[in-house]
C-alpha cells in the first residue's frame, strides 16, 4: 500500500498541474464514452433477466426483481428461431469461406507478384479496375447464377460469390513484393519448385497479412446480412445475421425475449473476440496502414 | 524432351496458380457485371422468357415517364442514402478520431480501452437493431425512460432517422476507432518532441504534425466508410421497416425491394443497380484519386 502512495507521490511532483489535470479530464471523458457502450449492454442482459410483465412496468429498474431463464429457454425451444442452428451456420460458412480465400488469393498473389507471364499486367489491372465498381451491380446476376448452379439453400452459395474478391490479393500482393527475392532463387538452387517456395518460404512469410486478412474476410462474411437473405427460403440454412432480420417481429413487444436472442447472438462471437482478441486488435491496425 | 517438358510446365505453373482465383473472379465478378447490363435493358420477372424492352427501365427513373411511383420510390430512395451517407459519413470518421485520441492520451488503459470500444462492432447488424428497437422504445424503452419523455423514436419523423444514426454510430465507432489509433501510435515520436521544445501546444501539435502524419489512414477510413453507408440496409429494414411513409427507405432497399420482394421485377432492379452504382462511383471515385495520388507522392 505503501509503495503504491509513493508511486502516487512520484507523479505528482513529476508532472506539472496542467498535464495532471488534462490527463484526468482525458480519463473522465473516456469513462463518459465507455458509458455509452455500456449501459445498453447491461440493459439488454438485466431485461433478458425478467418477467416479460416486469419489463412492461412504469417504475421498471435496471436490476431486475425477480430472476428468470424463462426468456432464454422459451427461445431455444421455438423451432422457428433456431439461433444456435443459426450460429452453428455462420461459424461454418464464415471458416470455410476465409480458409478458401486465403489459400486462393495467396496463390495469385504470389504469381502476381514473383512469376513472369503474359497477360499478368492486364489481369492485376483487370482486377484492380474492376475494385472500383459497386457490387450492387452483381447482386441480381450472382442470384440467377447461384440459382442454375442450382447451390439456393446452399451453404456454398454463401461462400462462392466473396471468393471472387480482389481485396486480398492486392493486399498479399503488395506485402509479397516485401519479401526479398533471393529467397526464392536460394530454394531453386536447392530444387525447390514454385509451389514448395510460396508453401514453404513466401506463405510463412505473409502470416502477420494473412491474419488481417482472415479478420476482415471473416467479419465481411459474418456481418453480410443482404446476400444470405437472397440465396436462402428456408430458415434451416440462414445464417445468425440474416436469420435475426425477421426475429423482433416474432417477438413483437416481447423485449425480454428479444434481449435473450441478442444476448444469445452476441456470446459466441464475444467469447471468440475475447479468446483472440490480442491477434485482432493487432491485425486490424496492420490493415489499416497497410491497406 | 524432358526439357521441353519442363519449359512447357514452366510456362503453364503461374497461369495455375492464378486460376482458382480467375475462375472465381470471372464466374461470379465479370459474368455478372456484363449480365447486369445486359438484364437491364430487359422486362424480366425470372419466371417466364425474358423480353429486350431497350431504354425503357432507364425511361422509368429518368424519362417521361419519370414521374410514376417507380421514380419516385426510387429517387427518394437515393435521396435517403445520400442524406445517411453525408451525415454518417463525418460522425463515423471524426467521433472515432476523438475516442482514439482520448484512449491514446489514457495509456494506462489502452489495451483494455481499445478491446472495450472495438466491442459493438463485432456484432452483427441485426443483434443490434434488435438491442435499439427496444432501448428506443416509445413506453418501455430506455431512453425515454431516462429521458421522461415519450418520444415515437422509431415511428415518426425527424426521429426515425435520428434514431438510425445513433444506432449506426454506436455499432460503426469501433473499427475506424482501431486504425487511427495504429495510424497515431505510427507518429515519429521525435517530431512530437520537437515541436514540444519548439512551443507549439497541443492543438498546434495535432493539426500540425499529427493530422499530416495519419492522413493516409484517414483516406482509408473515409472510402471504405463512405460505401459501407452507400450501401445501408440493414437498419431500414430491421429497425424502421423503411417507415414511417417510406421516409427512411434507402436504394438498397429499392432495388431489393424490386427484384426480390415479391415483385420479381429483375430488369427493373438492374437498371436501378446501375444507375445507383454510377451515383455511388462519382462519389467513391473523388476518394481512389487522392489515394492514388498519395501513393504515388509516398513512393517518389
Amino acid at each position: 500500500m505503501s509503495k503504491f502512495k509513493e508511486r502516487i507521490a512520484r507523479y505528482f511532483k513529476n508532472n506539472s498541474k496542467k498535464s495532471i489535470a488534462i490527463t484526468a479530464v482525458c480519463y473522465i471523458l473516456l469513462f463518459v464514452c465507455a458509458l455509452a457502450v455500456v449501459i445498453p449492454s447491461l440493459w439488454a442482459v438485466a431485461t433478458s433477466l425478467k418477467y416479460e410483465t416486469d419489463v412492461l412496468d412504469v417504475n421498471v429498474t435496471l436490476i431486475p426483481r425477480r430472476v428468470t431463464l424463462e426468456n432464454y429457454t422459451s427461445i431455444l425451444a421455438n423451432r422457428n428461431v433456431p439461433i444456435l442452428r443459426w450460429f452453428w451456420n455462420s461459424i461454418k460458412i464464415a471458416v470455410v469461406y476465409v480458409v478458401l480465400y486465403l489459400f486462393i488469393t495467396s496463390l495469385a498473389a504470389f504469381a502476381f507478384s514473383r512469376l513472369r507471364f503474359k497477360g499478368r499486367e492486364f489481369l492485376f489491372w483487370l482486377g484492380m479496375s474492376s475494385m472500383m465498381i459497386p457490387g450492387v451491380i452483381n447482386m441480381i446476376p450472382n442470384y440467377i447464377i447461384i440459382d442454375k448452379l442450382g447451390l439456393v439453400d446452399n451453404m456454398f452459395s454463401m461462400i462462392f460469390p466473396g471468393l471472387g474478391g480482389v481485396f486480398g490479393v492486392f493486399m498479399l500482393r503488395q506485402f509479397m513484393r516485401g519479401v526479398p527475392l533471393a529467397y526464392d532463387e536460394a530454394a531453386k538452387i536447392d530444387g525447390a519448385n514454385s509451389f514448395q517456395i510460396y508453401f514453404h518460404i513466401v506463405l510463412p512469410l505473409c502470416v502477420p497479412v494473412l491474419v488481417t486478412l482472415a479478420i476482415f474476410s471473416f467479419q465481411g462474411n459474418w456481418n453480410d446480412y443482404v446476400w444470405p437473405l437472397i440465396v436462402t427460403n428456408s430458415a434451416e440454412t440462414r445464417t445468425l445475421t440474416a436469420g435475426l432480420a425477421t426475429f423482433s417481429g416474432s417477438y413483437a413487444h416481447q423485449y425480454g425475449k428479444q434481449m435473450a436472442g441478442a444476448v444469445l447472438s452476441a456470446l459466441p462471437i464475444l467469447l471468440v473476440f475475447l479468446a483472440g482478441q490480442k491477434y485482432f486488435i493487432k491485425g486490424i491496425s496492420i490493415g489499416g496502414i497497410k491497406g | 524432351m524432358k526439357t521441353k517438358g519442363k519449359k512447357y510446365i514452366r510456362a503453364v505453373q503461374p497461369y495455375l496458380f492464378v486460376a482458382p482465383f480467375l475462375f472465381f473472379f470471372v464466374l461470379f465478378a465479370l459474368v455478372p457485371l456484363v449480365m447486369g447490363i445486359a438484364i437491364s435493358f430487359t422486362k424480366w420477372d425470372y419466371a417466364s422468357p425474358m423480353e429486350w424492352c431497350g431504354l425503357d427501365n432507364y425511361k422509368l427513373l429518368f424519362g417521361a415517364l419519370g414521374s410514376g411511383k417507380v421514380a419516385k420510390d426510387f429517387w427518394s430512395g437515393i435521396l435517403h442514402t445520400l442524406l445517411f451517407v453525408v451525415v454518417e459519413t463525418p460522425l463515423l470518421i471524426l467521433i472515432p478520431l476523438g475516442v482514439a485520441l482520448l484512449i491514446t492520451k489514457c495509456r494506462k488503459i489502452k489495451k483494455f480501452s481499445m478491446g472495450f470500444f472495438y466491442f459493438p462492432t463485432i456484432l452483427s447488424i441485426t443483434t443490434v437493431c434488435i438491442l435499439f428497437n427496444f432501448l428506443l422504445d416509445t413506453n418501455s424503452g430506455i431512453i425515454n425512460h431516462y429521458l421522461h419523455t415519450e418520444i415515437p423514436w422509431i415511428t415518426q419523423m425527424p426521429y426515425a432517422w435520428i434514431s438510425i444514426f445513433l444506432l449506426s454510430t454506436w455499432w460503426g465507432v469501433g473499427g475506424n476507432m482501431i486504425l487511427y489509433i495504429a495510424g497515431i501510435a505510427n507518429v515519429p515520436q521525435e517530431l512530437l518532441e520537437a515541436a514540444t521544445l519548439d512551443g507549439a501546444n497541443a492543438l498546434q501539435r495535432f493539426f500540425y504534425i499529427t493530422l499530416p502524419c495519419i492522413k493516409r489512414t484517414m483516406l482509408y477510413t473515409f472510402i471504405m466508410t463512405t460505401i459501407g453507408n452507400f450501401n445501408m440496409l440493414g437498419q431500414s429494414q430491421v429497425l424502421t421497416a423503411g417507415g414511417p411513409d417510406y421516409m427512411t427507405s434507402t436504394a438498397m432497399m429499392v432495388i431489393y425491394d424490386t427484384a426480390f420482394g415479391g415483385k420479381n421485377n429483375f430488369g427493373r432492379a438492374c437498371a436501378m443497380s446501375i444507375v445507383f452504382a454510377a451515383i455511388m462511383f462519382v462519389f467513391t471515385f473523388v476518394g481512389y484519386r487522392l489515394q492514388i495520388a498519395d501513393d504515388k507522392e509516398a513512393s517518389v
